[in-house]
């Protein structure tokens, strides 16, 4: 039971690591195929995790609001 | 054009976000965030008050990836330390390192525990997820010194330079500072 339980929270903090991975990498995707001046940040002392273009920053949030929504509504639709 | 007047940098943070870490983003200079859990009510109003923008309950499936690229970039956590209740410092960690760091033998043995705020203090009555680093202090730390040593020999065999023995160093310090009881991942 014990390492069932050790096994399901070290598997939470791998889970956690990789869904932070792939918002990285969606985001970024996302930005770029729109055109936008955005990528991952790559130093361990960076602040952020995505550096975006001070231009494109509220285009940069409009586009995950407008691609949340589309797809939140798709998944609700069935 | 200076790349500080050009471009500003958006935290995505994988947990549950709390007052304590609104805080730190606005140290950081962080100009928004993108959160994978849920953002407390009083983390909300101290954003609000320094304009960070902010979304929170994002899931990576409604970012319409079809296909994830590997290039290192972008892979991080951050181990936030903290001393009972109170924070501590925090190391952000990145790409293939985090990964050799969550499979060490000590970390897969650990139990993840849900903790309420207590009464008297910021955000009292708020769950957080945390770990007890007390329960496996030298354990972990041996595991560090050994990916540590696994990093020199590399570095010492590319002949160049890296930052990741360094980090190690830091994290291990870290971890057997005995005022660090806890941590969580950010």
């Amino acid at each position: 039971m014990d390492e069932q339980k050790s096994k399901s929270s070290a598997q939470k903090a791998i889970e956690s690591y990789i869904e932070h991975e792939k918002i990285v990498h969606g985001i970024v995707k996302m930005g770029q195929f729109h055109g936008l001046d955005v990528e991952a940040t790559d130093k361990n002392s960076s602040q952020g995790d995505i550096r975006v273009a001070k231009d494109d920053h509220d285009q940069l949030l409009g586009l995950i609001d407008k691609t949340i929504k589309k797809n939140r509504g798709k998944k609700f639709s069935g | 054009m200076p790349y500080e007047n050009k471009y500003i940098e958006v935290k995505v943070w994988s947990a549950k976000f709390t007052a304590y870490d609104a805080k730190k983003l606005i140290e950081q200079g962080v100009s928004s965030l993108l959160c994978h859990g849920r953002i407390t009510g009083k983390a909300q109003k101290i954003l609000n008050e320094a304009d960070i923008q902010y979304r929170e309950n994002i899931s990576s499936d409604e970012l319409e990836i079809d296909e994830l690229y590997h290039d290192e970039k972008g892979e991080s956590m951050e181990f936030l330390f903290m001393k009972g209740w109170d924070y501590g410092n925090s190391i952000v960690i990145r790409s293939q390192l985090l990964k050799d760091i969550v499979k060490t033998r000590s970390l897969l043995g650990l139990k993840n525990i849900t903790e309420t705020i207590p009464e008297g203090l910021e955000e009292a009555g708020e769950e957080i997820d945390r770990f007890d680093l007390r329960e496996i202090r030298y354990q972990l730390a041996e595991d560090i010194a050994t990916l540590l040593t696994g990093q020199l020999k590399y570095v010492t065999q590319q002949n160049g330079h890296h930052d990741n023995p360094q980090i190690l160093v830091t994290l291990l310090q870290e971890i057997l500072s005995e005022e660090n009881t806890h941590f969580r991942f950010g």
